[in-house]
């Protein structure tokens, strides 16, 4: 059954509230948050992943998300011989590394017109970098909420 | 088989990282989001070895 009650016990002043389809569900705010730009986070995120948390207060994500989409992103760049991120020679692939914005730009000006000769399988490598790519737009997406509640209460 | 067991090296790795990241947007803290990324990395990989195996039989049949 759907409750969309509360206990006086849960209404801290340092707690909002979030309406999911199940219940209404209290949702912590980290300590010191106040005030935050969505869009700030949201470009923040886009630069480097894991600095628009970083921003919310949200160290612990912040570097969870950090290690995890860098490491996949340059693995992947790794695996494809550092030929993949380039926007000359692969356009399509190109759109969704740019965004990991801050890790392409780097890759894009260290890489992006080496002519590096390599049997290493672009797709494979691409795959990987792709998914760190993409998987940032979540991030980014969860950034803006967060922000967004914390902004609205 | 080697064939296979390949692909499955190509995708466990990625499906790991696609199920933490999409734990750690519904969860918060380490042991929740860990907890919750096993869980989905089980589904995730059961669906993965399923479609490859699926795909190799239907390949040998045909």
């Amino acid at each position: 059954m759907v409750s969309l009650f509360i206990s006086a016990a849960e209404m801290k002043s340092d707690t909002i509230f979030t309406l999911t389809p199940f219940r209404l569900r209290p949702f912590p705010l980290a300590s010191g948050t106040s005030m935050k730009n969505p869009v700030l986070a949201v470009l923040l995120t886009w630069a480097v992943p894991g600095a628009g948390h970083f921003y919310l207060s949200k160290r612990g994500k912040a570097v969870f998300y950090l290690v995890i989409l860098t490491v996949t992103y340059v693995v992947g760049v790794a695996l494809a011989g550092f030929r993949n991120v380039s926007l000359d020679r692969h356009p399509f692939w190109f759109i969704a590394f740019a965004f990991n914005g801050g890790t392409t730009m780097v890759f894009q000006a260290l890489t992006g017109k080496l002519a590096v000769e390599s049997d290493a399988p672009i797709e494979l490598g691409s795959l990987y970098t792709a998914c760190a790519g993409l998987l940032n737009i979540l991030v980014m997406v969860d950034a803006w909420t967060y922000a967004r509640r914390i902004r609205h209460g | 088989m080697g064939e296979l067991l390949r692909d499955l090296a190509t995708f466990v790795p990625i499906c790991l990282v696609i199920s933490l990241v999409y734990a750690s947007l519904r969860k918060d803290g380490a042991r929740e989001i860990l907890r919750g990324g096993l869980k989905n990395f089980a589904y995730f990989t059961v669906l993965v070895i399923g479609f490859e195996v699926g795909k190799k039989l239907l390949l040998a049949l045909t």
